[in-house]
């Protein structure tokens, strides 16, 4: 467009810069990467490949010192940043922004009466006593669900209106494992317990048994504003914001009343005890091959914590959640490992993925730790 | 427990049908393919693939959309959906059955109902694929292995666990291996570090690939029949 206005104002000008450029095609950087978007990673990543037959750099997908064509080294993540408490109407909200993904995830906790469950998962005795360990899988206590909103990113599949995308409902879906996998907190802090009084003319010997009466579930709605890759770890992070923001009010059994009541008084409101590894860490790479044809020429690279660019362009996914310190006993303990799509990341690779998803503990938990990272830099 | 079963082309009318059952898991898949694609389903330089899973009861959920996108990313390695632009493969998968857990003391888990099915769906659309005879770049069989840890701490692997030995391992992990022995999928769910990873894909391996290039001596597979699932598909195809 303005080389059209150059050209209409001094016609002599741009002539003569015409001859003077030499006859190759060149092109902007944005229509490079807009006409063939796998050349122009493969040249960021691997500048000198094309004259050195394509050896300089790619290979082993081990390649730190790469750029790409976001500017970020290949191994390099976004450094999260989370604002906690934004929602006023829901009891525990964060969001959480890494790169120009923004999350926002809300819990809103409703009660379930026992007495409500067509098949209480155990009796109350086993219950309390911890036997059955995982209702919180079985009475599906932790409900979440993500939605892409609508103008989220330029791809026209967000439409307003319409059914969850199958994106969303596999976030959903992976969301959900990765709660029930990772055991943040303790299920049976969730339950409502609850222990008649002795009666007058009772037996000393015979204590009255505890019940429970009622569980917690938690809604956690999460909230894609917009959507610039790594979504399911962005996600991730905003549910554990948002839990540990979460502040449950007191509630106990009234026998008179026959239901559950919740105490307004806010002192107390209690949280949720988290385990003290957490938080645990989820880390997304993508595979990237600079040929599509598979066989011919085995240059890749891994990049991690891809963009939606990136993504586009990447066919093999590894997603590793961690938890704990680099230098525990015996590596960081995995709670996860998702890897689809292709060959390309096997034994040796994962090991080098495990430990770069562990570099990143440190950071999730200093952002949860501290009470606001959005508001400071830019 | 028995080893897997398979019965290739069941169906008549579509392009190719598989038959498998493993573990109490019954899955019946059919291949419809390559058929010409919806406007907007088309991809201009490749085929797409198109994955739909069936639960035995209900309708899907987002469980079944999740299965959907981890066995269409795998089938998308494997065809040569090159060859085949603008067109579109229709892979459908039923559940059939899956084990009665009703009265068992097993929760109902993330495990028992996505992990430990996976297998059984890769299983069977590998089948319903060949038995379309489409061009694929490799084949690959899947199966299922989790780590359990006794009163000790030590870990021990098992292959094709039970619901019961699933819901007390320590993790479980789903995996796929191509023929030449790549790892294509792994989904690894549990409390593991990175060496007992590295020793249950070594199991994992060892039951779809063989013993080729696999290091013996573990006493994990004294139960299961020597012959890999790698091994089973061959013979299945070549008696066909």
């Amino acid at each position: 467009m303005t080389a059209a206005v150059a050209s209409f104002r001094d016609p002599s000008a741009s002539q003569q810069q015409q001859q003077q450029q030499p006859p190759a095609l060149t092109l902007p950087r944005a229509q490079f990467a807009a006409l063939a978007p796998r050349h122009f990673l493969a040249a960021h990543l691997a500048p000198t490949s094309s004259s050195a037959g394509g050896a300089g750099g790619g290979g082993g997908g081990n390649n730190a010192g790469s750029v790409r064509a976001n500017g970020r080294a290949a191994h390099a993540f976004r450094q999260p940043r989370l604002h906690r408490g934004s929602l006023t109407h829901a009891a525990g909200s964060a969001v959480v922004r890494l790169g120009d993904t923004a999350v926002v995830c809300g819990v809103r906790p409703e009660i379930l009466r026992v007495a409500d469950v067509p098949n209480p998962p155990a009796s109350a005795r086993e219950a309390l006593e911890g036997i059955c360990a995982d209702e919180a899988a079985r009475l599906g206590l932790l409900v979440p669900n993500v939605d892409l909103a609508t103008g989220c990113s330029p791809a026209a599949a967000h439409l307003p209106g319409q059914a969850p995308s199958a994106l969303a409902q596999t976030l959903s879906a992976r969301l959900l494992n990765l709660l029930h996998a990772s055991r943040l907190f303790r299920a049976r802090d969730l339950r409502i317990a609850y222990t008649p009084p002795l009666a007058a003319g009772d037996a000393d010997d015979d204590a009255p048994e505890t019940r429970v009466v009622a569980y917690w579930t938690l809604y956690l709605d999460v909230l894609v504003i917009s959507l610039d890759g790594g979504v399911f770890d962005a996600a991730w992070l905003a549910v554990q914001a948002a839990l540990s923001d979460l502040r449950l009010p007191h509630a106990w059994w009234d026998p008179d009343a026959s239901a559950v009541l919740c105490s307004d008084d806010a002192e107390r409101a209690w949280k949720l005890q988290f385990r003290p590894a957490t938080p645990v860490v989820s880390a997304t790479f993508a595979v990237f091959e600079a040929k599509e044809d598979k066989r011919q020429d085995k240059e890749w690279w891994v990049l991690v914590d891809p963009d939606t660019f990136e993504e586009g362009l990447c066919k093999e996914y590894v997603t590793v959640a961690v938890e704990g310190a680099v230098n525990g006993r015996s590596g960081p303990r995995i709670r996860k490992i998702e890897k689809s799509g292709g060959p390309m990341v096997g034994k040796t690779e994962m090991r080098q993925l495990v430990d770069l998803a562990a570099s990143q503990w440190q950071h999730w938990r200093d952002a949860l730790l501290e009470p606001d990272s959005m508001n400071e830099g830019k | 427990m028995p080893g897997p079963v398979a019965e290739l082309g069941p169906l008549h009318r579509v392009d190719g049908s598989a038959a498998y059952s493993h573990a109490g898991y019954n899955v019946l898949g059919a291949v419809t393919g390559p058929v010409e694609a919806q406007r907007r389903d088309e991809i201009p330089d490749e085929a797409a693939v198109d994955v739909h899973v069936r639960p035995a009861t209900g309708v899907g959920s987002i469980k079944e959309r999740h299965l959907e996108a981890i066995v269409q990313s795998t089938l998308r390695h494997v065809i040569l959906v090159h060859q085949f632009p603008r067109s579109l493969v229709q892979v459908s998968l039923q559940v059939l059955s899956v084990p009665d857990t009703s009265l068992m003391a097993v929760p109902l888990s993330s495990r028992l109902t996505t992990l430990a099915l996976l297998p059984a769906l890769l299983q069977t659309a590998m089948h319903a694929l060949l038995s379309a005879a489409l061009p694929l770049s490799t084949t690959f069989t899947s199966t299922l292995v989790c780590v359990t840890r006794g009163a000790d701490g030590g870990g021990a692997i098992r292959a094709s666990p039970d619901p019961e030995c699933l819901a007390d391992a320590a993790s479980a992990h789903a995996v796929c291996y191509s023929a030449g022995g790549e790892l294509l999928m792994d989904m690894s769910e549990g409390d593991f570090d990175v060496d007992e990873w590295d020793a249950a894909m070594g199991v994992g391996r060892r039951i779809c690939c063989g013993e080729k290039g696999g290091r013996g001596g573990d006493a994990v597979m004294r139960d299961e029949e020597s012959e890999s699932l790698q091994d089973k598909l061959r013979k299945l195809v070549a008696e066909r």
